[in-house]
């Protein structure tokens, strides 16, 4: 297998390397290096969005998922993408149309114009720090848990991370955007083919879904309904992932920011219904991993099930392209969402375009290093840390959607953003009480937050209506 | 026409999705299967599969269009 590894490694490298070589221009602006020169077209918008959203989680967690929790994983990810996707074709107009109006640079800088207030900005710099560090980190712990427990007597977890983020930090600072995206589309195609193979493989072992399934049947049929063995997937669950999910491209600033760079809204439309299209076929095969896993390996802890099912009952070429592929997925995400980090830094600074290029650049290395830290201070549960990150980010919602919508939006959202946020924080960190009524935090906010939201909303609507016709 | 087409499918989306999370996804519900595939997951995989389908029927006539890009 090390042969295997060594080729298929080679081989990934090497098109990272022509990816960094091809981005690579002596005379950029900093909008080239940050920006992509804002012009992507529909099949590298869709492979670099598809590869930011799927990624190591995806990979390692959804498995894990499906064969804890039972078939209610679709749900929770599929038909939450799915959602997603139908909410882009109007945010994606929305967004791309006060970009144009008032200029874009960063989510931060954006809503600074739209609020114009400072503080617009910070508030949305603290909240994609707060949780964007830890989504960061869940990746590389994923990959590192996966890739110690696979290689034990290699490189401790460790060694693996500080390899992903020195990989991430080299082709990043030498291509910028355009470099990242190109590597998400290595990354989202070699993810497509090792994920069906492997789901293939696994489904054939688990004898058929029809076998597979009469035997989880037998032994746990409580995977086979809502709300799955352990109780995880009640509605209130659902109900506010599926939020958190939608909202990932207004709250996530590496996801935005895809937006706002694609060529025109034609290409974004594509992109939302190809990544729809992509969504089900990658998380399909997850499920017939988990089911695997469920028939084989009912009692296992994750890391030995998952380096049972994607290394050591694979052939060795697969097994080979599996570790490749996951630590492709987890590098594109990684870097999407340091390099967003970075962004967002970028576009509160003020001064020449050589001194904000120095400071992103230290600074996007200052992240890396923060989030390798991090990453050793985590636990194993993987989906659970990043379904915390969506939702945490989530609670800035309202401000963004406030800038795209109104031309003045109504300063009230940002208390109300910063308020959810703050609350939050403090009940992750058990110093106010984590939801009411028997819901989980992020559904007693949302209860809270989408009504008072759109109060707020109306309110400003009509009022600036009447100001205007007074 | 193409205001009318966007507004009742994003109405029939809207629709879909409470019907969805309120009356199709029931608790301990495995039955009707299809072929051997549990109620939860053969629903859920249909109403993604339509909700994928209504974006790309949305892409196609969703009425604003964009000035060119300054």
């Amino acid at each position: 297998m090390i042969g295997w590894l060594i080729f298929f490694f080679t081989l990934f490298l090497a098109s990272l390397g022509y990816a960094s070589y091809r981005s690579y221009s002596k005379n950029r602006s900093s909008d080239d290096f940050m920006l992509a020169g804002s012009n992507i077209g529909a099949i590298l918008g869709f492979l670099t969005f598809s590869a930011a959203l799927f990624s190591a989680f995806t990979f390692m967690g959804m498995p894990d998922f499906f064969r804890v929790h039972g078939v209610g994983a679709w749900i929770f990810l599929g038909l939450s993408d799915a959602l997603m996707v139908f909410f882009l074709l109007w945010f994606g107009y929305k967004l791309r149309k006060r970009a144009t109006e008032v200029g874009y640079k960063g989510v931060a800088g954006f809503v600074q114009g739209c609020f114009q207030t400072q503080w617009a900005g910070y508030l949305l710099f603290l909240s994609s720090f707060l949780f964007l560090i830890p989504y960061v980190a869940i990746q590389i712990r994923g990959i590192s848990i996966f890739l110690d427990a696979a290689f034990p007597d290699l490189i401790p977890g460790w060694g693996w991370a500080s390899l992903l983020v020195v990989l991430m930090l080299v082709y990043s600072e030498i291509g910028g955007l355009k470099a990242i995206m190109y590597s998400d589309a290595i990354q989202g195609l070699i993810m497509l083919v090792v994920i069906w193979i492997i789901g293939y493989t696994c489904l054939q072992m688990a004898g058929g879904l029809e076998a597979g399934i009469a035997k989880v049947t037998e032994s746990n049929a409580g995977l086979l309904s809502l709300p799955g063995p352990k109780g995880l997937f009640s509605s209130p669950f659902l109900i506010a992932s599926a939020i958190a999910i939608v909202m990932i491209p207004v709250s996530q600033p590496q996801f935005t920011t895809r937006l706002v760079v694609m060529k025109d809204l034609k290409s974004v439309h594509k992109m939302a219904y190809a990544v729809g299209f992509f969504a089900i076929l990658v998380i399909l095969p997850t499920a017939f991993i988990g089911l695997y896993g469920a028939v084989k390996y009912p009692d296992s802890t994750t890391a030995e099930f998952l380096s049972a099912a994607l290394l050591f009952d694979q052939a060795s070429p697969v097994a080979a392209l599996a570790v490749v592929g996951l630590f492709a997925a987890c590098l594109s995400t990684t870097n999407a969402q340091i390099f967003a980090l970075g962004t967002e830094l970028r576009s509160l600074l003020t001064g020449s375009d050589k001194k904000v290029m120095r400071i992103t650049q230290v600074a996007i290395f200052v992240f890396s290093i923060i989030v390798l830290v991090f990453s050793t201070y985590m636990s194993d549960e993987l989906v659970l840390l990043a379904r915390v990150s969506f939702a945490g980010t989530s609670m800035i919602a309202p401000v963004v959607l406030g800038a795209v919508m109104f031309k003045h939006p109504p300063k009230s959202l940002l208390f109300l953003s910063a308020f959810a946020l703050v609350y939050f924080v403090f009940s992750l960190a058990e110093l106010v009480p984590a939801g009411f009524a028997g819901l989980p935090t992020d559904a007693a906010m949302y209860l809270i937050l989408i009504p008072a939201t759109v109060i707020l909303m109306l309110i400003h609507h009509f009022s600036s209506k009447s100001s205007h016709e007074a | 026409m193409t205001f009318k087409s966007w507004h009742l499918l994003a109405t029939a989306v809207l629709l879909l999705t409470i019907a969805a999370f309120w009356w199709i996804f029931q608790e301990g519900k495995i039955d009707p299967m299809l072929g051997s595939v549990p109620f939860v997951f053969w629903t859920s995989f249909a109403v993604t599969l339509l909700i994928v389908v209504a974006t790309f029927i949305g892409s196609k006539i969703f009425p604003h269009q964009e000035d060119s890009k300054s």
